[in-house]
């Protein structure tokens, strides 16, 4: 008896120093090369800038946080980047749903479809930028071509923060919904046929059964959407810096492109830092509480 | 039948106009590559190029981009490679040999994600320089792999734990050791979705463009997304080279999406998927 449970006991240790033996290199690299920096960067945030930029450190308190919080820049760029993540998402959402629903037809074609909105999930934030840069360019620009051949007034563009959004927004557009849509469309692959087809017999038209049927079905996927885009679309850097740089007049500034010019322009390191940590704490909330929904859910 | 029919066609119609605003930018991109500078200013702008050039693209070819081209392959393909070496084995560890030690682990390591980018640029800046890796290669790789490992453990480590039990049993009576399983029995049937990680690393480090801009400075080290930002200055835009340099940017990524194309929401949507 007793000689079994060692067995089973040895059997047990064996298999637990297979499990560490395979997991331990990456969470060593992982220790020394991501959670050491980040304790760093919160010891920063802590710290004098200037101490910082010398290699050393004077405890201030959260003196950083406060100039930050109490700092108007930051508080716009905070507005700014909540503004631009309601209105992509939004946005990414109804297209994406529309998009999904017509290639959920299955029409001929449908694959080669797919593959296209598939394509600028390939294409770098970077790239993308510079494109549309080009594409809304003042005068040579193809889109104003196209305005002025209508008879609508061609704005410029990045002279003006609610045009410069406009671009911005559809960039990202044109980056992130086709992630949107092919998520949703893998969703509406997984769900009951049944259930559309009673409605269908109950005499539901096509909005009804859309809102009090599909969507109902949806909402683990729209969850895992949401949970993604939102950290993404927090975090938005490269398309603002190539397309108007937080300009004009800070109208379009973000908070990466705030945070990147405190620490590289100002050499203001300790309220880089601090800035960089309010943002994770957002983050971590905003995802918490979808995971808080998403496990009500189940 | 015939309704049917007509709202077919509409859909076809719909997603048509979808697919041209979705490939345009990027045919618009490849025409500019092709036309000349007189011509890409042109008011209103030609559509087509006449005659078409293919000088741009020496432009390019004969300058900076071989350099930053080279850099990037060097740091997708090293940053890739280490973090599917490591992660391929914690993803399985995770999976089929998760204890309630290994839970808050693997906790933190997908707690990575919810750290945004610029957090990390500032202690990564400041190690970076003080260990003199600067503008360096091995700067930028050690600076991505944990980006592009935590994504693989996080991808990898649901598709492994569906991976039935009975398999492995078999595999461990045969007398095989948990790497021995799994390198000879999981890895060989779990090729696409290794591969799908494996190209979403390569897709975070192909496009990485915060990093690379603070922690390089000349062309030993800058990756392709600081070389095309810089044809972008405050005095000129160098559109005809940006647009070659885009073109042949994006060909290694398309590549590998066509190849991967099945796999690919599996790969997109991992990790928010609870396994």
């Amino acid at each position: 008896m007793s000689g079994k449970t060692g067995s089973i006991s040895i059997r047990e240790k064996k298999r637990r120093r297979a499990g560490y033996s395979l997991i331990a290199p990456a969470c060593l690299v992982l220790l020394v090369i991501f959670f050491v920096p980040l304790l760093y960067a919160f010891a920063i945030s802590i710290s004098d800038s200037d101490a910082v930029i010398n290699n050393s450190f004077r405890f201030v308190g959260l003196k950083n946080y406060f100039s930050v919080m109490t700092n108007s820049k930051f508080l716009a760029a905070l507005g700014h980047t909540c503004f631009f993540v309601i209105t992509t998402i939004t946005l990414e959402f109804i297209i994406g749903f529309v998009v999904a629903l017509l290639l959920y037809r299955e029409v001929a074609g449908s694959r080669v479809f797919r593959l296209i909105f598939a394509v600028p999930l390939m294409v770098a934030p970077v790239v993308s930028g510079l494109q549309w840069r080009w594409l809304f360019a003042d005068q040579y620009g193809i889109i104003n071509a196209l305005l002025d051949k209508l008879g609508l007034a061609a704005p410029l563009w990045f002279t003006q923060v609610s045009t410069s959004w406009v671009a911005i927004i559809v960039a990202n557009l044109w980056l992130a919904t086709p992630f949107v849509i092919l998520v949703l469309l893998a969703g509406l692959g997984g769900l009951s046929e049944e259930l559309n087809e009673a409605a269908a017999i109950d005499g539901a038209n096509r909005i009804q059964t859309f809102f009090h049927i599909i969507l109902p079905q949806l909402k683990p996927t729209i969850l895992i959407i949401l949970v993604i885009r939102l950290t993404d679309a927090f975090r938005i850097y490269d398309l603002v810096y190539i397309l108007t740089g937080g300009g004009p007049g800070g109208g379009t500034e973000v908070l990466s492109t705030f945070i990147y010019k405190r620490i590289f322009s100002d050499w203001k390191f300790g309220q880089g830092s601090a800035a960089a940590f309010l943002v994770m704490l957002i983050i971590c909330a905003l995802s918490f509480l979808c995971n808080k929904w998403m496990s009500e859910e189940e | 039948m015939s309704r049917r029919k007509i709202m077919n066609s509409l859909v076809f119609l719909l997603l048509a106009i979808f697919s041209v605003v979705t490939l345009f930018p990027i045919i618009w991109t490849a025409i500019t590559s092709l036309k000349t500078d007189v011509q890409m200013f042109a008011i209103p702008p030609d559509l087509l190029p006449h005659p078409a050039t293919l000088s741009h693209y020496k432009e390019v070819i004969t300058g900076n981009f071989p350099a930053y081209i080279r850099n990037s392959i060097l740091v997708t393909f090293f940053s890739c490679a280490i973090s599917l070496a490591l992660g391929i084995p914690a993803a399985y560890g995770f999976a089929k040999y998760g204890t309630e030690k290994t839970k808050p682990v693997f906790a933190a390591v997908t707690a990575v994600r919810m750290v945004p980018p610029v957090a990390m640029v500032i202690p990564f800046f400041l190690i970076i320089r003080n260990i003199h890796l600067s503008d360096t290669l091995l700067g930028l790789i050690i600076t991505y792999i944990p980006f592009e490992l935590t994504l693989i453990i996080w991808m990898l480590k649901n598709f492994f734990g569906q991976i039935p039990r009975e398999v492995e049993e078999a595999a461990e009576l045969d007398g095989l050791s948990a790497w021995g399983i799994l390198l000879k029995v999981v890895l060989p049937m779990s090729r696409s979705s290794v591969g799908v990680a494996g190209l979403m690393a390569f897709l975070f480090s192909w496009n990485e463009f915060m990093f690379a801009l603070s922690l390089t400075s000349t062309k030993s080290a800058q990756t392709l997304t600081v070389g095309i930002a810089g044809y972008v200055t405050s005095f000129q835009t160098f559109w005809g080279s940006m647009s070659a340099t885009g073109i042949l940017f994006m060909i290694p990524a398309f590549i590998l999406t066509f190849i991967f194309q099945k796999d690919l929401v599996k790969g997109l949507t991992a990790g928010a998927v609870k396994g």
